[in-house]
């Protein structure tokens, strides 16, 4: 069966699912932060968001890293669903380019707060990873909305 | 090949023209040839890259060989587009058939002319109204439009374009017919679609109301047009789509829920027993404390959270250590290993004085599914679980008094 090509409304559609279900991942993170109850995300004492969560690492300033990442995956989310209405400009808001900038940020920061939990902390929250990897995806397909823009 | 036209003579806008008399003043048909006429331009014709859809038509004439701006912007409303099917034949006045017979009117836009995208999409209509300020808005099946520059009269003319196609319609695009109005800011004449982005883009600081520009039913047909620009979804893009929800929906509930992890005695179930190391150097057996409520902590010295529960615990303590037995126990989930000196200094620090047990196998951790510190358990005089709190009890020392009054039954 031949497959069909998948078009750019796709991949717009792609990406805000990718960017609500981190909305919601970023969400629970933050709940957690501001009232933490036990068992949730912890399998064991390597896969456990408390001990990232109880780490000097989970807060700057007194702001959790989940709320800066519910606030990125917002964003994300926002500028994916102006994609999929055909939105051209929010603003001064390019939606294809600024989907690849802030999924791009959000990615660097994604990798540095990773590698903190896998050779600080020694431990892995599964909520933060899978927020972590739906980041990628969005940076994926931003990247080809992008590509398949042209400059 | 020349046409025959049906009336066996040619038609006024193919007989020749005297261009030396008034070469510069283009009379009517001056220009217009048949497929396969000869062509009258003498100088070569140059090798210049078609016009295409997302091409500006302004900048584009600006690259034809003399092209200038200017020199398109003024020419005279007395000139006729450039149309070498011997079928149709454009003026401001219309598109016209050889029998002469309106096809169209054209839309005349005030100067200076606004280029829109549907006019942008019609070469023919674009090159048209680049020379006379214009908008021939022409329409047809299959529509094989020609261009090339040439010179006239010294200024460039834009082109001159052929179609083979039959006019049927002076609106391109699907149907939809988007009447021009008038920005309200500069006067510019603005398709009713493009009046938003007109304003965005040339008066973002123009308090302008959309509703005040536009009439309701333009507003709609606006609406309806944006609605038919959105990216198309396809039906495999929405398959995938639905299994990626369904799949990402499953693996976040998972790690929320978390079946697979530890769960812990529940309310109402008896506690696990365990005997631990003291930091003090003994040993401690939770059953020994049967025949007394015991409030039975879960805690980590470098946790913060624990930090902050002991100075509450204390205050419990003060008040209800002669009737309840206070046990901490060490699970080490966070920071350096914990040793027995590190939970008596911990002791000191925080004024706490009852029993400190540690962990170091972790078996007491896992019987009590212990994931998260301080998790504070209340047992009743049997040893049974009568709450327990997750973090820090909301509520502080009443909370914890509360229960332990419960567990007394007082």
């Amino acid at each position: 069966m031949a497959r069909t090509r998948l078009t750019r409304g796709d991949l717009w559609l792609f990406a805000a699912i990718l960017a609500g279900f981190a909305v919601a991942d970023a969400a629970v993170l933050t709940w957690q932060w501001y009232a933490p109850s036990g068992t949730w995300c912890d399998l064991g004492t390597y896969f456990s968001c408390t001990r990232v969560r109880e780490s000097p690492f989970a807060s700057v300033a007194g702001i959790p890293m989940a709320g800066i990442g519910l606030a990125g995956f917002a964003g994300l989310l926002g500028l994916a669903l102006a994609g999929l209405l055909g939105v051209e400009r929010l603003g001064p808001l390019a939606p294809a380019r600024d989907l690849l900038i802030l999924a791009g940020v959000g990615g660097v920061l994604g990798a540095v707060l990773t590698g903190i939990e896998v050779f600080v902390i020694e431990s892995v929250c599964l909520l933060c990873a899978i927020g972590f990897g739906l980041d990628l995806g969005v940076l994926g397909l931003a990247w080809r909305l992008r590509r398949n823009e042209g400059p | 090949m020349v046409r025959d036209n049906a009336r066996g003579s040619l038609p006024a806008w193919k007989k020749p023209v005297d261009q030396g008399s008034n070469p510069c003043v283009p009379t009517p048909f001056s220009d217009l040839a048949g497929p396969g006429d000869a062509p009258r331009d003498p100088k070569p014709k140059e090798d210049v890259p078609p016009l295409r859809s997302h091409d500006d038509p302004v900048a584009h004439a600006k690259a034809l060989p003399g092209g200038r701006r200017d020199g398109l912007d003024h020419v005279p409303h007395d000139g006729l587009p450039r149309v070498r099917d011997p079928r149709v034949r454009a003026s401001l006045e219309g598109v016209h058939d050889a029998e002469g017979e309106l096809l169209g009117r054209p839309h005349v836009a005030a100067p200076p002319f606004h280029l829109d995208d549907e006019v942008r999409d019609d070469r023919a209509a674009t090159l048209a109204r680049l020379r006379h300020d214009a908008s021939v808005r022409l329409h047809g099946f299959g529509a094989a439009i020609a261009r090339e520059p040439e010179e006239a009269c010294g200024r460039p003319v834009a082109a001159r374009h052929g179609t083979r196609a039959t006019f049927i319609s002076v609106h391109k695009g699907r149907g939809r017919r988007m009447p021009a109005t008038k920005c309200p800011v500069c006067g510019v004449s603005v398709k009713a679609e493009n009046v938003e982005r007109h304003l965005r883009n040339q008066h973002p600081h123009a308090p302008v109301d959309l509703r005040a520009v536009l009439s309701d039913e333009e507003i709609r047909r606006v609406e309806a047009a944006k609605k038919a620009e959105r990216p198309v979804l396809s039906r495999r893009g929405k398959q995938v789509a639905g299994i990626a929800v369904v799949v990402l929906a499953v693996v976040i509930v998972l790690a929320i829920l978390n079946p697979f992890g530890n769960v812990g005695p529940g309310i109402g179930q008896i506690a696990p027993d365990f005997t631990r190391p003291t930091s003090t150097g003994g040993t401690v057996t939770l059953s020994s404390f049967r025949g007394f409520p015991v409030l039975l902590e879960f805690m980590d010295v470098d946790c913060p959270a624990c930090q902050n529960e002991v100075t509450v615990l204390a205050s419990v303590y003060a008040d209800y250590s002669t009737r309840v037995r206070f046990l901490s126990v060490d699970v080490n989930l966070i920071g350096a290993e914990d040793t027995a000196s590190r939970v008596e200094t911990f002791r000191a620090d925080h004024g706490s004085t009852w029993t400190y047990a540690l962990d170091p196998d972790r078996s007491a951790t896992r019987a009590y599914g212990i994931t998260a510190t301080p998790t504070t358990f209340i047992l009743d005089r049997n040893g049974v679980v009568m709450q327990v709190f997750r973090g820090q009890a909301p509520g502080g020392y009443t909370t914890y008094a509360a229960a332990l009054d419960a567990a007394l039954g007082t």
